[in-house]
């Protein structure tokens, strides 16, 4: 689960080309958005995108999407359970 | 019509432009083609929004943004811009991706970003800037139709209004490589003669860069009057000399009250006839600036021009080898200026501006 994570925050890193950012700098459990890193909703695409084509993971409902991308430990904890690869 | 003024510039060129050194040393194009020097972006563009932008919208948001602060101007009254590309980076990423995960997955971003208007949508955000907003997208002569709307629309106002006017446009590999393949670019080049001593064979170089202009209604503080402006399309392998002269009388001046042309030599013996035709109509005598040898050949290249007789006009001394024509004598300080242009025989474009 941890190596999944920081595999996980290098590929925020680089799809959202969060320049100067390292994987140490991304709390677990901050929130993406808003407060904690200050992502919006164009980067909630680009991390659905993410899911899709790293995990083969699409997700389909907003709602489930928001719960899911609230953080680095909840995307992660969603990876684990419905990765397809 | 009347004359709209250029208060304030920015560029981003492929040529030193410090202060004191504008020019200096010329750089010269390298395989066929020029690449322009980048500014540290962080400067003007915040972080956040940085990280999405690629090369061509960096370049144009600085641009425009850096235009408005040597103005000390919060916010334009408009912004017009011209491209003929927009940004080819997002388009081509778009594409390939496209194709690599056969029309699922895709990236929103480079969508987004692809489209034309995405430098003034960006500079608009950036500004609070909710007045007119237009991107022309007339390939050759994408800068000189937003110049022509920006005049058209300064004439309707009275009150002192300020218009944020720009172009851009950039060099991708796989351009280059696209257009080599037609005929664009020469296939060997000695870089240490003039462009336009090599018209002995086929092809210009390739170039790119990004220029704004704030444009005003009122003289106060302006470098130069925009007297008038005229786009003609598709004329052929000549230039539209009748034309040309019709909007000179119009203007009100006569083909002897020119004391300096712009002219865009580019090397392809396919193109610089009719820049030789307008100097055969306008004087052969009078000092000429080139400037595709400094920037290369691209649909907005009319940008730099205007970018390079403004910085003449501001009593900046260019280098020798910036000439096509020398003018005789020091200090030279051009009053009526006749710029011609035109991209491939098919679009060609008219300015004629005065040096206040």
């Amino acid at each position: 689960m941890e190596d999944l994570k920081v595999t996980l925050k290098q590929q925020i890193i680089e799809s959202l080309n969060l320049q100067g950012m390292k994987p140490e700098d991304i709390d677990d459990n901050a929130p993406l958005f808003g407060e904690g890193l200050g992502l919006d909703s164009i980067d909630s695409l680009e991390l659905m995108v993410l899911l899709e084509r790293n995990y083969g993971i699409k997700i389909e409902d907003a709602r489930e999407g928001r719960n899911i991308l609230a953080s680095v430990a909840t995307m992660a904890a969603y990876i684990q359970e419905h990765r397809k690869f | 019509m009347k004359p709209v003024y250029i208060t304030h510039t920015s560029a981003i060129i492929p040529q030193h432009q410090e202060a004191g050194a504008l020019l200096e040393p010329l750089i010269p194009d390298e395989r066929q083609r020029f690449a322009v020097i980048e500014p540290d972006y962080t400067t003007v563009i915040p972080p956040m929004q940085l990280r999405r932008m690629s090369r061509v919208l960096r370049m144009g948001v600085y641009t425009g943004m850096d235009c408005l602060r040597k103005a000390n101007l919060a916010r334009p009254d408009g912004i017009l811009t011209g491209t003929a590309k927009g940004s080819m980076t997002d388009t081509e990423k778009f594409v390939k991706e496209l194709k690599s995960y056969d029309e699922t997955a895709l990236n929103p971003t480079p969508f987004i970003l692809s489209t034309y208007n995405a430098i003034n949508g960006a500079i608009a955000l950036q500004t609070g800037a909710t007045g007119y907003n237009q991107t022309f997208v007339h390939r050759g002569s994408s800068f000189e139709a937003a110049l022509y709307d920006a005049q058209l629309k300064l004439h309707t106002v009275q009150d002192p209004q300020h218009y944020l006017v720009g172009c851009f446009d950039e060099l991708t590999e796989e351009y280059f490589h696209i257009k080599d393949k037609v005929g664009y670019w020469k296939k060997d080049r000695d870089n240490s003669l003039p462009l336009w001593q090599q018209n002995d064979s086929p092809g210009s170089i390739g170039g790119e860069g990004a220029a704004f202009f704030l444009l005003s209604n009122h003289s106060d503080g302006a470098v130069a009057a925009i007297k008038r402006v005229f786009t003609f399309y598709n004329t052929g392998n000549s230039a539209p000399l009748a034309s040309i002269q019709g909007q000179i009388e119009r203007e009100g001046w006569t083909a002897a009250d020119a004391d300096l042309l712009v002219l865009g030599y580019n090397g392809d013996p396919a193109d610089d006839p009719c820049y030789d035709q307008v100097r055969n109509l306008l004087g052969n005598k009078l000092p000429v600036l080139g400037f595709k040898h400094l920037c290369g050949e691209y649909e907005t290249s009319g940008g730099f021009a205007l970018w390079l007789t403004c910085q003449l006009l501001s009593g900046n001394d260019l280098p020798e080898a910036a000439w096509y024509q020398k003018p005789a004598g020091q200090d030279f300080r051009p009053r009526k200026i006749v710029y011609y242009n035109h991209f491939r025989g098919v679009n060609h474009n008219l300015v004629l501006l005065e040096g206040l």
